[in-house]
Order: structure tokens, then C-alpha cells, then sequence
């Protein structure tokens, strides 16, 4: 690499620094990887961590990504020093019934699983097990039993029965994160069989967004459970339907929690809604809450206890709603919260002028920041 | 108070926890104690400084990364090139200019600003060939015509279609 100007000359590791803010731009890595030798490493790397196979008859045409898988697993048995940066894989809308279509598809994806040796997360969206073929489950399962794996994604996953996802959830020997949104199952009733694995799998992160499947999800609760929910730092539990399998999860998981996610959208909830005592949750730095839904309180005297908690986020979907603000600036004004640095709004569906932001703000303490964010924000991890 | 003396001998005198988002400072400062004595900036001229002492200025009192935020904090660095108002209208300047406050940052050790530099860097790069990339870096290609198609090759299943 010669320079053929003044201009100062980066040295590489700001290059590569750079290179990694294009991650999400295939198109701008592509490029950046034809720049020079130098350059090309990186950029292959930053473009083949993330592999998406979507297989969407609305996102492209069946040929195309045909073609694009068929390209993929040509790069991976020609190059195969690439198939180790491959980091993370997405699985995403296998639900055809016209098995036929995919046929070779579903066998150059089954090669393409086996080359990669090192993924850290597997996230599978929209994906009807039953559907795929045998040696597709079976390169799946390889791949879940690999001890890289430590996040499973799991986005409106559809199967037989309860006792298949159970089954594919003792697979991963190290898995640290678990995201489950929706599940489907094509027979009921719920039944399942604790397999047997060999130790528990110590989760720190939990995700899960029942809408109306919360029995599908007792089996986290049974004490013989394979995942053990003692460790937990993070848990989000969204649009639960009823407020029993939230408050035995939370119950769990209180003691070492530092993050805590409870948010339902209207509608969405029967009952009395969730009420978190932050005196049990000595570790939280983060809460978001939904108003109406999720109920914070603090027990303790003042002067007993400082808690750690920075953050508070609320989701307002009627900011007239059930839950009292004057009871909240209380709570947050506690002496034992003093800790607590910012209280962020996230208004759902809400548009409100800056005079009626400002008089929904007012009776928050000045003292702390007060911030209205945009909703999508609510679903970055925080 | 601080006295720097950056690398065309230019004295700036500024405050202690201004200076401090600056690692490599603060580590100064805190190996030093109290003292009196200037503190050499041999890799930094005066115009750079003065940006960054103007970056760190504005960004006063805000907290620096910690080794606990840090993960995530990586995570959100890959997911956007993003750049506030205030530090984009501050990032504003010639490529001289802007190639030189990265490197300042760099040398500094400045995370926020490194980061500032970097996205826009980054965006400067989007929608670009590599031809044009190449000129706005300054480099040769070194390519032979078989590593070039290789490359194009490995490249191809993440091509739009």
C-alpha cells in the first residue's frame, strides 16, 4: 500500500476499525474487499460473520437464492479458510409445503452447515421444522450440539409437539442466551420428556416472548429443567398473557439479575399485571417496564438499602393509562434510589406536541435526565 | 490546570477533567502526581489539538467507557455509523484534517472520538468503487488479475440480486 499524496496514512488497525463500522454493508465490504491486499481480510471476515439464508419467495425470486446458497457453499468448500469467521447463521422462512422446490437447496444448505465449525448463534425465523428434510435437521442438530453455539434465536419457530423443542433445546452443551418469540406447534396437547443431559446449561440471558403459549413455556419452571435460570443476568419476558409464568421466572431469577424486561402491549395481558419489588433485585441496573403492565415498588426503609438501579424505561402506550405517574415519581425519588440516573419514555403508537411532552415530563424530578425515545430503541438490548 | 506541548511547540493550558477523556493523559497524570511540568505531545500539532481539545470540551462531564459497558457497547459500534448532530457538525472538516484527528484519538486514546472519525470515515466510503476508495486513501492496487477474481468469486453470494 503506497501512498501518493500528503494525506496521512491510517495504519491498519484504524483501517479494520473502520471496515467493521460497514458490517450491516455488504455492498460497501464487497468493495472495500477489492481495494487492496491489505484491505481484503476484514472485509471478507466483516461480510461472512453474519450469514442470512432466506428463503422468502417474496424477498427474491426461488432462483436467485438457489443461486445464492449454491454460490455460498462454492466460496466455503473453495475457500474454506473462510467458513471459520462465520459467527452467526440465520435460518429464515423455510414454511413452503412445496418440498420439491427446495429439494437441492435444503442439500447444499445441509453441506453448508457442516463447513461451519464455529458459530456462536443460530437464530431460526419463521422456520416450520417438520418441513425440512433429514439431513437438513440433522446438519441443524450438528450444528446446535457444536460447543461454539452459545445463542439460540428462536422467531415464531413452528413444530410437532412440545417435546421437539424441548429436545432441541438440551442440544447446545454451552448455551448462554436463549431469544424464543412465539412458538407454533402442529399437535397438542402439551406434552413433554425431560431428556437427559449430562449438566445444566447455565443461561445469562433469557428472552422470551410468549404471546398466547405461556403453558408452552411451564416446562422452565420444572425443577428438573435442564436450564438453569439461577444465573441469569439479563431476562425479558414480553406480551406474557397472564402474570404467573412472569413472577415465577422473575422469583428465579431475582437474586442475580441485572437487566429486567416486563413489557406487555394492550390488550395482550389478562389479570393484575406484574409487580416488581426492587428490593429483591439487589443487582438490577436497568428496568423497562410497561405502563399498566408492570408495577415497580421498593420496599425497603429508607436509608436501608442503596440500590444500583441507573436506568428505568418505560413503554406508554396511552400516557392517560392506568398506571399512576404520581406514584412513579415517588418510587423514583425514593432515597435508596439514588442510583438512578435516567428515566426514558418510550411512546408507543402515541404522537404528543413538544407543550404536551413537557406537561407529561413535569412531574418528574429535574434532578434526573428525562428523555423520550423512539420505540424501536425499546427493542435494543439495553 | 494542564500544560501540553504539542509537536510545533505550542502550549495549551486546559483543565484536568477536560483532558482526562484522554486515557493516555489521564495515565500520564496519574504517574506524574501533582506536579507542575508539561506534558509532551510529540505526535499531536497544535491545529489537531485544538479540535480535540474542543471535542472534549463539549463532551465534559459525560461518562467515559468502562470495561463493564464496553461488550456492548462493541455491539452497537457494528450496528450503526450513526453520528450525533453535534459531532457531526464538529467532524466537518477536510480529509487532512479529519485523517489527522484519528490519528490523534488513536495516539490519545480518545474511544468516543476515534469512534466519531471512523463512522465517518465509514460513511465516506459507502456507494464508493474500489477505484474511487483507493483515492480517497491514497492507495496502489496490488492485485494481480487471478487474486482479483478469486476474490470476486468468494464474494459472489453476497452480491444483491
Amino acid at each position: 500500500m503506497q501512498p501518493t499524496s500528503p494525506v496521512p496514512l491510517l495504519p491498519q488497525e484504524i483501517i479494520d476499525t473502520i471496515i467493521s463500522q460497514l458490517h450491516r454493508d455488504p455492498n460497501s465490504l464487497i468493495n472495500c474487499s477489492l481495494v487492496c491486499r491489505s484491505w481484503t481480510y476484514w472485509s471478507q471476515v466483516h461480510l461472512i460473520q453474519d450469514v442470512v439464508c432466506d428463503l422468502d419467495p417474496f424477498q427474491a425470486s426461488v432462483e436467485s437464492t438457489k443461486i445464492k446458497i449454491m454460490s455460498l457453499h462454492s466460496c466455503l468448500t473453495n475457500s474454506p479458510q473462510l467458513s471459520r469467521h462465520v459467527t452467526s447463521f440465520e435460518l429464515r422462512n423455510v414454511r413452503s409445503l412445496d418440498l420439491k422446490t427446495w429439494d437441492d437447496a435444503y442439500y447444499f444448505l445441509a453441506d453448508i452447515l457442516e463447513c461451519l465449525q464455529r458459530v456462536k448463534r443460530l437464530s431460526l425465523q419463521r422456520v416450520d421444522w417438520d418441513l425440512l428434510s433429514a439431513e437438513l435437521q440433522d446438519a441443524l442438530v450438528g450444528m446446535l450440539k457444536q460447543p461454539a453455539l452459545e445463542i439460540l434465536d428462536c422467531w415464531l419457530l413452528q413444530v410437532r409437539d412440545q417435546s421437539t423443542f424441548v429436545e432441541l433445546l438440551s442440544y447446545p452443551p454451552n448455551l448462554k442466551d436463549l431469544r424464543v418469540t412465539g412458538i407454533g406447534q402442529h399437535y397438542g396437547p402439551h406434552h413433554w420428556m425431560l431428556p437427559v443431559v449430562n449438566r445444566k446449561r447455565q443461561l445469562h440471558s433469557l428472552d422470551i416472548t410468549p404471546w398466547n403459549e405461556d403453558t408452552f413455556f411451564t416446562c422452565f419452571l420444572e425443577p428438573q429443567w435442564f436450564l438453569d435460570l439461577t444465573s441469569l443476568r439479563h431476562l425479558r419476558i414480553s406480551n406474557t398473557c397472564t402474570n404467573h409464568f412472569a413472577l415465577h421466572l422473575l422469583e428465579i431469577a431475582a437474586p442475580t439479575l441485572e437487566h429486567l424486561d416486563l413489557t406487555a402491549d394492550d390488550g395482550l395481558f389478562f389479570g393484575a399485571g406484574v409487580v416488581v419489588d426492587l428490593s429483591r433485585l439487589p443487582l438490577l441496573k436497568s428496568l423497562t417496564i410497561s405502563a399498566g403492565f408492570t408495577t415497580p415498588v421498593f420496599t425497603a426503609n429508607p436509608g436501608d438499602v442503596k440500590h444500583c438501579l441507573r436506568e428505568v424505561h418505560v413503554r406508554v402506550s396511552d400516557p392517560l393509562s392506568t398506571q399512576s405517574w404520581k406514584e412513579l415519581d415517588e418510587l423514583f425519588a425514593h432515597p435508596g434510589l439514588s442510583a438512578l440516573r435516567r428515566v426514558a419514555f418510550h411512546f408507543v403508537g402515541i404522537f404528543m406536541d413538544d407543550a404536551e411532552l413537557d406537561g407529561f415530563l413535569s412531574p418528574f424530578p429535574m434532578k434526573r435526565e428525562r428523555v423520550i425515545m423512539d420505540e424501536r430503541l425499546l427493542n435494543e438490548k439495553i | 490546570m494542564v500544560l501540553l506541548v504539542t509537536s510545533d511547540n505550542e502550549q495549551f493550558t486546559t483543565e484536568k477533567d477536560i483532558v482526562e477523556r484522554s486515557v493516555l493523559i489521564k495515565n500520564m497524570l496519574e504517574d506524574v502526581g501533582e506536579s507542575d511540568q508539561p506534558i509532551p505531545l510529540p505526535n499531536v500539532s497544535s491545529s489537531v489539538l485544538k479540535k480535540v481539545l474542543e471535542y472534549c470540551e463539549h463532551h465534559r462531564g459525560e461518562p467515559l467507557p468502562t470495561a463493564d459497558s464496553e461488550q456492548s457497547q462493541d455491539e452497537t459500534r457494528k450496528r450503526t455509523t450513526d453520528i450525533s448532530e453535534w459531532d457531526q457538525k464538529f467532524i466537518t472538516v477536510d480529509q487532512e484534517m479529519l485523517f489527522e484527528i484519528i490519528l490523534a484519538a488513536n495516539y490519545l486514546d480518545i474511544k468516543s472520538l476515534l469512534d466519531v472519525g471512523c463512522k465517518t470515515v465509514a460513511n465516506m466510503i459507502k456507494g464508493k468503487t474500489p477505484e474511487e476508495i483507493r483515492k480517497l486513501f491514497n492507495i496502489v492496487n496490488d492485485f494481480t488479475p487471478e487474486e482479483e477474481a478469486q476474490i470476486k468469486k468468494e464474494n459472489e453470494w453476497a452480491e444483491d440480486r
